[in-house]
């Protein structure tokens, strides 16, 4: 890193780069040997692709720095997105952790001191299974890896506008690219706070192409990622009146759309007021439009099988954690965005509860949130 | 998906998701779906915080 700082410095720009994308490729590499906390680990190590970014960006190469911002922001979730996946050990956890489940539930039959001590073990043994799985699901990258690392940084589509920020040793590089091209900007120091001013920092760059747009696909890194960019003022308006906005993973697959047929609705006893109304009045639109229509409350058996629906629709309480955030299903029951990686997983999912999307400020894309996970499964 | 960036008032909640059901239900794709869920309220506090994450 150093040393191609130094050839920099000398105005050696081509041996620069191949410093700074050897660095990052070690970054890579060292990413591979992290589980717990690896999507911040990448973030926080990752000198030498910010070098390679800024570099490229000064050099005019515009098309290669935003697809080197691209691979360094979706490092950390190759492996969970594409790791080749042992349906046996999957198998495996699924069964053992039914029965430590069930066990949890019958330990509150046992008296005061016994339920206590035997609810520690179980717990013990409910951690060892997740760092199990923990390794089953990053365990290793997949043999094409470097096939699906060429495909992220495909262009987009017609009409797509792509904004994406990565962060820069002075604030962040902003790039936005639709099909004519790519125009990059620095934004030097701290975002006001104002939000007209804010918006003016983060959009007027890119005006002539979001004024084209017909879907805006935001890709954030960093404290970026909380920014809520669709309610951000746009000709005196939110942006999400100029288009929809989407907050893009950037993973290796194309989104598909289709009509879904089959619905989940989980719907866990809580204090929520207006939990019912809102189930009542999603259960009606959805039976009027022809879906077939399951109802769970969360402690059945079955009830990871059954999230292989093509909707999901929960209504409950949920929190952030990484990867230990979690839909609270009562009691000690949850799905936390391990399990829900692990699958199988709906197609589609409105998570209704709180932060069930919120990102973590000091990851490149976000870091795992419930919602990530669900992509990622 | 849609997710949430915070927390989020379960009145909201009731009245901007069925819509949003409708629509992905009807085929709508999710971004666009949650687009037109939230243009309808606009003026209720916290609406921006529910956002459509894709791959």
């Amino acid at each position: 890193m150093i040393a191609g700082e130094a050839l920099e410095r000398l105005g050696d720009d081509d041996a620069a780069l191949i410093r700074y994308r050897r660095a990052a490729e070690l970054h890579a590499r060292r990413l591979a040997a992290v589980s717990e906390g690896r999507e911040v680990f990448a973030a926080d190590g990752d000198r030498g692709a910010r070098r390679l970014v800024a570099l490229l960006v000064r050099l005019g190469r515009l098309d290669e720095a935003l697809c080197a911002a691209r691979r360094a922001r979706t490092r950390p979730f190759a492996a969970a997105a594409a790791s080749v996946r042992d349906p046996d050990a999957l198998r495996d956890y699924h069964r053992e952790r039914r029965a430590l489940d069930a066990e949890l539930e019958r330990a509150w039959e046992l008296p005061g001191a016994a339920r206590a001590q035997r609810r520690v073990e179980l717990r013990a043994g409910l951690a060892q299974l997740e760092r199990r799985l923990d390794e089953l699901l990053l365990g290793k990258l997949p043999a094409d890896s470097a096939g699906a690392e060429r495909e992220v940084c495909a262009q987009p589509a017609p009409g797509v506008v792509m904004l994406v920020f990565y962060p820069s040793e002075l604030g962040y590089l902003a790039f936005a690219q639709d099909v004519s091209g790519v125009v990059a900007v620095e934004l030097v120091g701290e975002l006001p706070t104002d939000p007209g001013e804010r918006a003016a920092r983060l959009l007027d760059p890119f005006a002539a192409k979001l004024e084209e747009a017909t879907r805006i696909e935001v890709l954030a890194s960093g404290p970026l990622t909380r920014e809520a960019f669709h309610a951000l003022p746009w000709r005196a308006r939110a942006l999400i009146e100029r288009a929809p906005v989407a907050y893009r993973l950037d993973l290796p697959r194309p989104v598909v759309a289709s009509a879904p047929r089959s619905v989940l609705q989980l719907v866990p006893e809580s204090n929520l007021p207006g939990g019912s109304a809102e189930v009542l009045a999603a259960a009606r639109v959805l039976r009027e439009r022809g879906l077939s229509l399951i109802e769970r409350r969360g402690d059945e058996d079955d009830l990871r099988q059954q999230l292989r629906v093509d909707l999901l629709h929960y209504v409950g309480h949920a929190h952030a954690e990484g990867w230990d955030s979690a839909l609270e299903l009562g009691g000690d029951r949850r799905l936390s965005a391990r399990d829900l990686l692990a699958g199988p997983a709906p197609t589609l999912a409105v998570l209704g509860g709180c932060e069930t999307g919120l990102p973590d400020p000091r990851a490149h894309g976000g870091g795992i949130s419930l919602a990530h996970a669900l992509l990622l499964a | 998906m849609i997710g949430t960036s915070s927390t989020v008032r379960d009145d909201l909640a009731a009245s901007l998701v069925p819509p949003l059901l409708a629509a992905l239900a009807e085929g709508a794709d999710p971004a666009e779906a949650l687009r037109r869920a939230q243009l309808d309220h606009l003026d209720r506090e916290g609406w921006d915080r529910f956002r459509a994450y894709t791959p």
